[in-house]
C-alpha cells in the first residue's frame, strides 16, 4: 500500500464551523450544507490530502475516529431534554459518524468502500488494517484514509485542547510514490510484541526511527527504544495528546522526514498492542 | 463459490426472544410482540410502535439503562460462544467485530438526563468512545485479539461481518466474534419520528400501503471460523461495500449503486446471478428504499428474480444490529426448513409490481443474498451458503 499524499490539519476548537467552511474553500469549490464542524474537518483534511490529484472513481474512503460526531450529539440531546422538541432532521443525521466519509466520497466523487472505523485508543491503527485488507488480497485499489476528531464544545480538556483531521492517500501501485504503509501487525500483549521484535531487525539501526504513541509510558519507551536500537521520532510532546494524535505523528513523519522508515508502536488502556512500519522514500 | 468462513456458534436476543427455537417458531407463526411508545419527551401525544427486548419492568425504559445494557450484550455473547464451544486458547485470540449505529447512546443519554436534573446546562458529555463497547466484552470474556467497531448506520454489524470474513478468508485471523447491538436510545427514536419515516399504521416493506418504518431491539453474535468444508453450517461467500453518494438521506431511486453493490458481492463470492436461491432484502418500509431496491434488485436479476423475502415485520428495523440479528434469524429458519414470510404484505406497489415470500416457504439450503443499506449512502450486500 502505497503513500502518494499525505495532509495534516491540526487546530485550536473553533467557536464557529463557518471559521472551518472559509478554510474548507481554499481547497474546494464545492458549497457543503447542512454539515457541522467533525464533516468539516474531515472535508478539509481530505481535500487538502488529495489537492491537485484526481482520484479514481472507484476509491474508497475510511474514516477512522475515537470518538465520532460529539458536537451535533449535544446538540441533539439538548433538543430533546432541555428543549423538549423533536430534534433537527440533519442534527440527528449528523450523528452519525459515516457522514463525514459519505460527503468525503460524494465531494471527491470516489464510490468505492465507505467506511466510519474505531478501536478504542488505536482506531488509526484499525483502519489501516482494514485498508491493506482491502488492498490484498482485496479488489481496492486506491483509498483515502484520515483520522478525524473534535474537541466537544465546553470540554475542560487537561491537555491543550486541538482537534484534528489527518489522511494519506494510498495506491496500489508504486510509481510516484512518497512512502508506504509496509506492516501494520496486532499483539495480545507487550510480551508478543517483544518477541516479535526480536526475531529479527525490524528496521535497520541507522535508517529507522521509532515512535511510540501518546499511550505508552515514558519508561516503556526507553525499553523499546533500547530494544530497538532505534532513534526517537517524538511527536507527541507538540501539542500533549488527543484522539488522532497517532495519525498526527504518523502524517507529520511521511511530511517532514528525509528519507528514513518507521516502527509505531501504540497500545490501548488493555494493554493490546499495534505496530505500525512505515517507509519514507 | 468461495468459502469464506462459516458460523460456528451464535445467538440472538430480539423482539421475538432470546432462545433461537423461540424465535424461529415466532416467525414462522408470524407473531410480532410489537409495543406503543409515547413521544411525550417532545411533548407530543401520539405514540409510536417499537420493537422492544423482554424487560424485568417492561414499565420503563430508564430504569438502570448500563446494566441493562450490558447485561444483554454479554449474555449474547456468552450464549454464542457457548454455542460454538471454543477452548480457552481460541477465546484468547478472538478477533471482534463490533457494529452499531447508536453505539452506547442509550447509556450516554441517560446519563447527560440524569446532569440535567442537578445542573440547568449540563456541560457538554464526553463520549467513553466508540471502541469501548468491544473493548468491554473482550475484558468481561478475557478475549485479546484485535478489537473493530463499525459505525455505517445500519450497514454497521454487515460490515462488521464482511470483514471478519474476509481476514479470515486471507488467513490473518483464526476465528471472529462479530456483534451486531442497537437498543431503543431516545435520539434515535425522535430523530426518525423527526424525520417523519416511523410507520404509524403497520409494518408493510413493499406493499403499495406502506408507511414507513418501526424500529426494533436487537443484539447478535456470531462466531465465525474457516470453513471446514463440511456439508452442513451456514457459510459467508463473500460480500461487498460501497457508497451511493445520491444523498446522505436517501439512495438513488434507479438503484444503480444498489446493483452494483449486489453484483460486486456475488463476484466476490463467485456466484452467478442465476445461482442465487433467495434474497434477504433490507426492506425498511420506507417508498424509497423499496423503490431504490426494487429497481436494483430488477436490474442484477431481472425477469429471473428470486423469491425475496423482508425480516423487519417480525422484529423491526434493529438498525446498526440488521447485519447480525437478520443473518441469524434467516440462517436459522432455513436451516429448520423454510424461508421467512414478509409479514405484513398484502399488496404490490404498481410502480414496482413485486411480491415478496408472504407466508413460511419451504427451503433449507441454496445461495443466498442478504442485503442492507444506511443513512450516508451506504450499501452492503452479503453472499451466504446455507447447507442444510
Amino acid at each position: 500500500m502505497f503513500i502518494h499524499a499525505v495532509s495534516r490539519f491540526v487546530t485550536p476548537p473553533v467557536a464557529h464551523p463557518r471559521v472551518l467552511k472559509e478554510i474548507l474553500k481554499g481547497y474546494t469549490d464545492t458549497p457543503f450544507r447542512r454539515v457541522n464542524t467533525f464533516i468539516l474537518l474531515a472535508l478539509i483534511g481530505a481535500h487538502r490530502c488529495v489537492q491537485g490529484r484526481t482520484p479514481s472513481g472507484n476509491a474508497s474512503v475510511y474514516l477512522t475516529t475515537e470518538n465520532g460526531n460529539l458536537g451535533d450529539t449535544n446538540n441533539v440531546l439538548d433538543q430533546l431534554y432541555r428543549q423538549r422538541s423533536l430534534p433537527m432532521p440533519f442534527s440527528f443525521i449528523n450523528t452519525m459518524s459515516n457522514t463525514a466519509p459519505f460527503y468525503v466520497a460524494q465531494s471527491l466523487n470516489v464510490l468505492g468502500r465507505n467506511l466510519s472505523i474505531s478501536g478504542r485508543g488505536l482506531s488509526f491503527e484499525r483502519g489501516l488494517e482494514l485498508a491493506r485488507l482491502d488492498f490484498d488480497p482485496g479488489p481496492v485499489e486506491e483509498a483515502l484514509i484520515g483520522a478525524v476528531d473534535e474537541v466537544p464544545p465546553g470540554s475542560e480538556a487537561p491537555h491543550p485542547a486541538v482537534e484534528g483531521s489527518f489522511w494519506i492517500y494510498v495506491r496500489k501501485v508504486r510509481n510516484g510514490a512518497l512512502g508506504e504503509v509496509a506492516d501494520v501487525r496486532s499483539f495480545p500483549d507487550r510480551e508478543a510484541l517483544a518477541a516479535w521484535c526480536a526475531e529479527r531487525p525490524i528496521l535497520p539501526r541507522g535508517r529507522g526511527m521509532l515512535a511510540c504513541g501518546a499511550a505508552v509510558p515514558d519508561e516503556e519507551k526507553t525499553d523499546w527504544q533500547r530494544r530497538t536500537g532505534l532513534a526517537l521520532f517524538d511527536y507527541v510532546a507538540d501539542y500533549g495528546p488527543f484522539d488522532t494524535v497517532t495519525a498526527y505523528g504518523v502524517t507529520k513523519f511521511l511530511e517532514t522526514s528525509p528519507p528514513a522508515s518507521l516502527l509505531h508502536i501504540n497500545r490501548n488502556g488493555q494493554g493490546r498492542y499495534v505496530a505500525l512500519v512505515l517507509h519514507r522514500y | 463459490m468461495r468459502n469464506a468462513a462459516m458460523i460456528k456458534g451464535r445467538a440472538i436476543a430480539c423482539a421475538l426472544g432470546e432462545d433461537l427455537d423461540a424465535v424461529v417458531r415466532g416467525a414462522r407463526e408470524m407473531r410480532p410482540r410489537i409495543a406503543e411508545l409515547p413521544l411525550s419527551l417532545a411533548g407530543l401525544e401520539e405514540v409510536r410502535p417499537y420493537y422492544l427486548l423482554s424487560r424485568r419492568d417492561p414499565g420503563s425504559l430508564s430504569a438502570a439503562p448500563e446494566t441493562f445494557f450490558y447485561e444483554v450484550l454479554f449474555d449474547t455473547v456468552a450464549r454464542a460462544l457457548a454455542d460454538a464451544s471454543l477452548r480457552a486458547a481460541d477465546l484468547r485470540d478472538l478477533a471482534i467485530f463490533f457494529g452499531s449505529t447508536a453505539i452506547d447512546i442509550p447509556v450516554y443519554e441517560h446519563a447527560y438526563e440524569e446532569t440535567l436534573r442537578e445542573t440547568s446546562r449540563p456541560a457538554a458529555m464526553v463520549s467513553s468512545g466508540y471502541g469501548r463497547i468491544a473493548d468491554e466484552v473482550a475484558g468481561r470474556f478475557g478475549i485479546r485479539g484485535p478489537a473493530y467497531t463499525f459505525t455505517t448506520a445500519c450497514t454497521s454489524s454487515a460490515n462488521a461481518l464482511l470483514y471478519a470474513a474476509a481476514m479470515i478468508a486471507a488467513g490473518r485471523i483464526p476465528r471472529a466474534l462479530v456483534i451486531g447491538y442497537d437498543l431503543f436510545s431516545h435520539l434515535g427514536f425522535y430523530g426518525f419520528e423527526a424525520l417523519r419515516l416511523i410507520a404509524t399504521d403497520g409494518y408493510r416493506p413493499f406493499d403499495r400501503r406502506r408507511s414507513g418504518i418501526i424500529m426494533g431491539e436487537g443484539c447478535g453474535a456470531v462466531v465465525l471460523e474457516a470453513d471446514d468444508g463440511g456439508d452442513a453450517g451456514a457459510v459467508l461467500c463473500g460480500g461487498a461495500n460501497r457508497v451511493d453518494a445520491y444523498n446522505v438521506t436517501t439512495h438513488a431511486l434507479e438503484g444503480g449503486a444498489i446493483a452494483q453493490v449486489m453484483r460486486d458481492a456475488l463476484a466476490d463470492a463467485g456466484v452467478d446471478a442465476g445461482a442465487v436461491t433467495a434474497i434477504k432484502a433490507h426492506g425498511t418500509g420506507s417508498e424509497n428504499n423499496d423503490r431504490m431496491e426494487g429497481n436494483g434488485m430488477v436490474r442484477v436479476f431481472g425477469d429471473a428474480l428470486p423469491p425475496f423475502t423482508v425480516l423487519k415485520p417480525l422484529i423491526g428495523h434493529t438498525v446498526g444490529a440488521s447485519g447480525v440479528v437478520e443473518l441469524i434469524l434467516f440462517t436459522a429458519c432455513l436451516q429448520r426448513g423454510f424461508c421467512p414470510p414478509t409479514l405484513g404484505f398484502e399488496e404490490a406497489d404498481e410502480a414496482l409490481m413485486l411480491r415478496p415470500v408472504t407466508e413460511p416457504r419451504p427451503l433449507s439450503r441454496g445461495i443466498f443474498l442478504l442485503n442492507y443499506f444506511g443513512f450516508g449512502g451506504n450499501c452492503t450486500a452479503l453472499v451466504v451458503a446455507v447447507r442444510g
